[in-house]
C-alpha cells in the first residue's frame, strides 16, 4: 500500500529539499533522457522558473510524440450536491445552507441527452458524498441509465471499497478520479473536520483499491491552493509513479484544480501563478511521457488556449457543476464557479485552429465486455 | 507560379480531346490521384477557350503542387504562367521558343529520330518526349513506330554521343510496357488514354509510378496483393483531412483504425473513416485498448461486423505505460479468432518462438516491433528481426518504433516483408511531406533487398595476405 511509503516521507525535510534545488539540478534534469522524482524536485522548484521555456519546448515536443496533435474532450455530469461532509473550500459543504438535488433517472438522461447533442462521447459523473441516498445502488443505477449513451464513463464521487469498484467496473466504469486534496495530514484534518471525508488515511489508499480492483484509468490531484503546491505535487507524483509500477495495467492522468471562489468561500491559502501553473503541467510531462493531463473549466480562456500545446491531454467544454446544471434545473448551485463558458464548439474550433485534432472518441463499451 | 517547378517528374500526364472528361476535369482528377506533371494539350480548342482552361488548370496545380505545361502553344504559355512548354515537330523550333521565354521556362521537344534529338538538344531543350511506342490515336499525324528496340537502339547512340538530357517515352505505352522501357535508360513516362479510361486515377498512378520507380514487386497477406509495402496508421494527426492527405501521399494500401476511435454504430457517418474512403485502402481494424484474450474477441467481433472486414490487428497491451504485447493473452487470442474466419495479424515482441507459434494457429502475417511503439527509435530488435525473418512461413511487418524513413529502408532491406508507420509519420512537422519520404523509403528498401546487397565487409583486404607463403 501506498501509505507504508508515505509514512516514511516529512513533509517540511520534502519541501525544504524542493526549495534547495539550485540552477545545476535543474539543468541536469532536463538534459536527461528519462527523469526520477529528485528531478521533478527540481523541476517543480523555484530554481527552475527561469528554465520555463525549455520546460514547454521539451514538454510539447514529448506530448506530440506519445499522443499526438489531438485532445480530448469531455465533460462532467453533476449527480448529486448532497453532502455529508464539512469541506472548508467546497461549494458543497454540510455546512452550506443551500437548497439539495439528486438526479432521478429521468433527470439523469435529459442531461444525457443535452450532452450527447453537443458531441460528447465521453462523460464523468460527479457528486458529493451522501452514502444513503448517494452510494453505490445509486451509482449502479446511473450507470445503467447512461452507459448506452456513451462510449466511456468516468467517476468523481466519494472514496468506496475495493467491492464497490467491481461491481461498478462491471457496469461499464472506465476511470474514477479521486484527488487527495492535500498530502498535508495535519492541514487536511484542518480542511475536511467531519464527515467520513476527514478519514485522511481511507484517501490515501483508495488508488490501491481502484488499482487492485483493475480500473482502467485513475486520476490523481491535489486542490491546488490548500498547502504549499510544490511539495503536495511531490506527493502526487510520488504517488503516480507508486501506482505506475504497482497497478501496471492501468492509465493515469493528472489534474490541477486551482482553488477559485465559491458559495463557502475560502481564500487560498498559498496563491499558485499561471506561470508555476505551466511550471507544474510541464514538470509532469517531463517525468512521465505518458500521464494524461487534464485541465478543466476552473481555468481562464486565454490559459487553456495556451496550455493545450504545452502538454494537456484532455480538456473539458461547455461544463456545468450543479446537478441538473444542464436541462434540468440550471439554477441550482454550482460546486465552483466556471472561468471558461464558451461552448464545447468554440472550443473543439480553438483547438482546431491550433493545428489539434478535437478527440470525441477514444474507447468503446465493447472493450469492457463483462 | 513558375518558382514552383521542380524536377522533371518520372510520370507525365498529357490531357487530351477525346475523353470522358473536359480537359480541366481531367487536370483535376489527375492533380487528386496524385500527378505531379500535366501537359495540357488541346488540339482542337480555339485561343480563348484554351487561355480560359490553361488559367484555370494553372490554379488548380498551383494548389497541389503540379507542374503544369503547355502543348504548343508558345505566347500563351508565358501569358497564362504555366511552367513550360512542349513543342511538336510542327511546331516553333526549340531554339525560338528559348529566345520568346527565357531560362526559367522548362521547353520540351518531340523527337521521333537521333536527328531530332540532336537538334532539340542543341536547341537547349530541357527534356524529350520521345515516340512513338506504339500505334496511338491521340496521335492524328503518325510517325514511325519505335518499338522496344527503337527506344534501345536510341537510347544507347545517345549514349554515345555524350547527350545527356532527360527522356520521357510516349505513344500508346502500356503499364507492363514501363520496366523494359525503363531499364533501355527512359527518364519517364508520358500517359494519356490508360489513365483517361481508367475507372481509379489514384490507383492507377500509383501502380503506374510503382513501375516506373521499380519499386520492387508485390506483397500478398491472405490473398490479398498489395503494391505498397508501407502500412500507415491513423492516430496522432493534427486533423483528419491532414491524416488524409498524408495517407494518399503514402500510397499506403492497408490502414489500421483503433476501434474505440470510431463510432461503431454508425461507422458509416464516422469522420474518421469518411476520410479513409479510397478505393484502394484497406482498412485494418485494430483492438488497441482491451487487456485479454477474451476482450480482444469480442472487440474482434464487432470490428467485423461495423467495419465489414474479417482482416484485425491483433493487439493486446495491457500495459498502458510502453504498450508493450501480451504474448500470452496474444496466442490465445489468435487462436480462437482464426478459427473464427479472422485474418490475423498480430502486434507482438519481436520474439522468433512467438512468431513460430503464431504461425502454427495461422495468423496471416506476424508484426513484431522494432522498438516501443511511439518510441521512433527505429529497429533496436534488429538481431531478433533477422531470426524472424529468416525463419517466417508468413510475411513479417515490422510494426512499432519506425522512426525515420531510413529505418524503413533498413527493415525492408533486411528482407521485412512490411513495415507500419504512424507516429514518425503524424508527429512529424509536416506530415505529407513525412509520408511520401517513407513510401520512397520503403520502395528503396525493398529494391535494394530484391537487388541483393554487396556483401559488406568490416575489413579491408590485405595487402600482404597472411597466407601467401603458402602460394611461393
Amino acid at each position: 500500500m501506498f501509505s507504508t511509503i508515505f509514512q516514511r516521507e516529512e513533509w517540511s525535510l520534502v519541501k525544504s529539499s524542493i526549495y534547495d534545488k539550485t540552477a545545476k539540478d535543474v539543468e541536469r534534469a532536463l538534459a536527461r533522457d528519462s527523469r526520477d522524482l529528485e528531478d521533478f524536485k527540481a523541476l517543480i522548484s523555484p530554481a527552475a522558473a527561469p528554465y520555463l521555456e525549455t520546460m514547454a519546448q521539451i514538454s510539447h515536443r514529448l506530448t506530440i510524440k506519445r499522443f499526438g496533435k489531438v485532445m480530448q474532450l469531455y465533460i462532467p455530469l453533476y449527480l448529486s450536491n448532497e453532502c455529508q461532509n464539512i469541506c472548508t473550500y467546497c461549494g458543497f459543504s454540510y455546512d452550506n445552507k443551500i437548497r439539495r438535488r439528486t438526479l432521478s433517472a429521468g433527470e439523469l438522461l435529459k442531461e444525457a441527452d443535452v450532452i450527447k447533442e453537443m458531441g460528447y462521447e465521453h462523460v464523468l459523473l460527479v457528486s458529493g458524498e451522501a452514502n444513503l441516498t448517494v452510494g453505490v445502488d445509486y451509482f449502479m443505477k446511473a450507470l445503467q441509465v447512461v452507459r448506452p449513451h456513451f462510449a466511456n464513463i468516468s467517476m468523481e464521487v466519494q472514496p468506496l471499497d475495493q467491492e464497490d469498484y467491481e461491481q461498478l467496473i462491471q457496469e461499464g466504469l472506465h476511470t474514477v478520479l479521486v484527488y487527495q486534496e492535500t498530502y498535508h495530514r495535519e492541514d487536511y484534518k484542518l480542511h475536511h473536520p467531519k464527515g467520513k471525508k476527514s478519514n485522511f488515511g481511507y484517501r490515501l489508499e483508495t488508488p490501491d483499491r481502484l488499482g487492485k480492483a483493475g480500473i482502467h484509468k485513475m486520476g490523481l490531484g491535489v486542490l491546488i491552493g490548500l498547502e504549499d503546491w510544490r511539495t503536495d505535487s511531490f506527493f502526487t507524483a510520488m504517488h503516480l509513479r507508486y501506482l505506475e509500477r504497482t497497478y501496471w495495467r492501468t492509465k493515469y492522468s493528472i489534474s490541477f484544480p486551482r482553488l477559485r471562489p465559491h458559495a463557502g468561500g475560502l481564500n487560498p491559502k498559498v496563491e499558485m501563478t499561471d506561470r508555476e501553473l505551466i511550471q507544474l503541467i510541464c514538470a509532469y510531462r517531463l517525468l512521465d511521457e505518458e500521464v494524461e493531463l487534464s485541465l478543466s473549466t476552473r481555468e481562464s480562456p486565454l490559459f487553456r488556449d495556451h496550455a493545450i500545446r504545452l502538454g494537456i491531454t484532455a480538456i473539458s467544454a461547455g461544463s456545468r457543476t450543479n446537478p441538473g446544471g444542464y436541462a434540468v434545473d440550471p439554477a441550482s448551485l454550482e460546486q465552483f464557479e466556471i472561468h471558461d463558458d464558451r461552448s464545447p464548439a468554440a472550443i473543439a474550433a480553438m483547438i482546431r485552429r491550433q493545428g489539434y485534432e478535437p478527440v470525441w472518441k477514444d474507447w468503446d463499451a465493447a472493450l469492457q465486455m463483462k | 507560379m513558375a518558382s514552383t517547378t521542380g524536377t522533371i517528374s518520372g510520370l507525365n500526364f498529357i490531357t487530351r480531346d477525346e475523353a470522358p472528361l473536359t480537359h480541366l476535369e481531367q487536370v483535376e482528377a489527375a492533380c487528386r490521384a496524385g500527378i505531379r506533371w500535366i501537359q495540357l494539350r488541346m488540339k482542337q480548342a480555339d485561343e480563348g477557350t484554351f487561355r480560359e482552361t490553361a488559367l484555370a488548370a494553372g490554379k488548380i496545380c498551383e494548389a497541389c503542387g503540379c507542374t503544369l505545361i503547355i502543348n504548343d502553344r508558345v505566347g500563351l504559355a508565358a501569358e497564362v504562367g504555366a511552367h513550360g512548354v512542349h513543342v511538336g515537330k510542327e511546331d516553333m523550333p526549340v531554339g525560338e521558343a528559348r529566345r520568346l521565354l527565357g531560362k526559367g521556362f522548362i521547353i520540351g521537344g518531340t523527337a521521333n529520330t537521333m536527328e531530332d534529338i540532336r537538334e532539340h538538344y542543341r536547341q537547349g531543350a530541357d527534356y524529350i518526349g520521345l515516340g512513338p511506342y506504339r500505334w496511338t490515336s491521340t496521335k492524328k499525324n503518325l510517325s514511325p513506330l519505335l518499338g522496344l528496340e527503337g527506344y534501345q537502339r536510341i537510347m544507347a547512340q545517345m549514349k554515345e554521343e555524350g547527350i545527356d538530357i532527360p527522356v520521357v517515352a510516349i505513344g500508346g505505352i502500356e503499364p507492363e510496357d514501363i520496366g523494359s522501357l525503363m531499364d533501355a535508360g527512359i527518364y519517364g513516362i508520358a500517359f494519356s488514354g490508360v489513365l483517361v479510361n481508367a475507372p481509379d486515377w489514384a490507383g492507377t498512378v500509383r501502380m503506374l509510378e510503382a513501375e516506373v520507380r521499380g519499386g520492387g514487386s508485390a506483397l500478398t497477406i491472405a490473398g490479398r496483393t498489395f503494391r505498397s509495402r508501407l502500412f500507415t496508421g491513423t492516430g496522432k494527426f493534427g486533423s483528419a483531412s491532414l491524416m488524409e492527405s498524408a495517407l494518399v501521399a503514402s500510397g499506403s494500401e492497408l490502414v489500421t483504425v483503433a476501434l474505440k476511435r470510431v463510432d461503431v454504430r454508425r461507422s458509416d457517418a464516422d469522420d474518421l473513416l469518411l476520410h479513409l474512403r479510397h478505393p484502394h485502402i484497406h482498412l485494418l481494424p485494430n483492438t488497441s485498448g482491451v487487456r485479454t484474450a477474451k476482450e480482444a474477441v469480442f472487440a474482434a467481433e464487432l470490428a467485423r461486423e461495423a467495419l465489414g472486414t474479417n482482416w484485425l490487428k491483433l493487439e493486446i497491451h495491457p500495459d498502458p505505460r510502453w504498450l508493450l504485447p501480451d504474448p500470452v493473452e496474444t496466442l490465445q487470442a489468435a487462436e480462437v479468432l482464426v478459427k473464427k474466419g479472422f485474418v490475423v495479424l498480430p502486434y507482438i515482441h519481436a520474439d522468433p518462438v512467438l512468431c513460430r507459434r503464431l504461425e502454427d494457429v495461422g495468423v496471416a502475417a506476424v508484426m513484431p516491433l522494432g522498438s516501443p511503439i511511439g518510441s521512433n527509435k527505429g529497429l533496436r530488435t534488429r538481431d531478433f528481426l533477422e531470426i524472424i525473418i529468416a525463419q517466417s512461413r508468413v510475411p513479417v511487418v515490422v510494426d512499432a518504433g519506425i522512426g525515420a524513413p531510413s529505418d524503413a529502408a533498413g527493415a525492408l532491406e533486411m528482407g521485412a516483408d512490411a513495415v507500419l508507420v504512424n507516429t514518425a509519420i503524424a508527429a512529424s512537422a509536416n506530415p505529407v511531406r513525412m509520408a511520401r519520404a517513407f513510401r520512397q523509403a520503403v520502395e528503396a528498401g525493398r529494391m535494394a533487398y530484391e537487388a541483393k546487397l554487396a556483401p559488406a565487409s568490416a575489413e579491408a583486404v590485405a595487402s600482404s595476405p597472411l597466407t601467401a607463403f603458402l602460394d611461393v
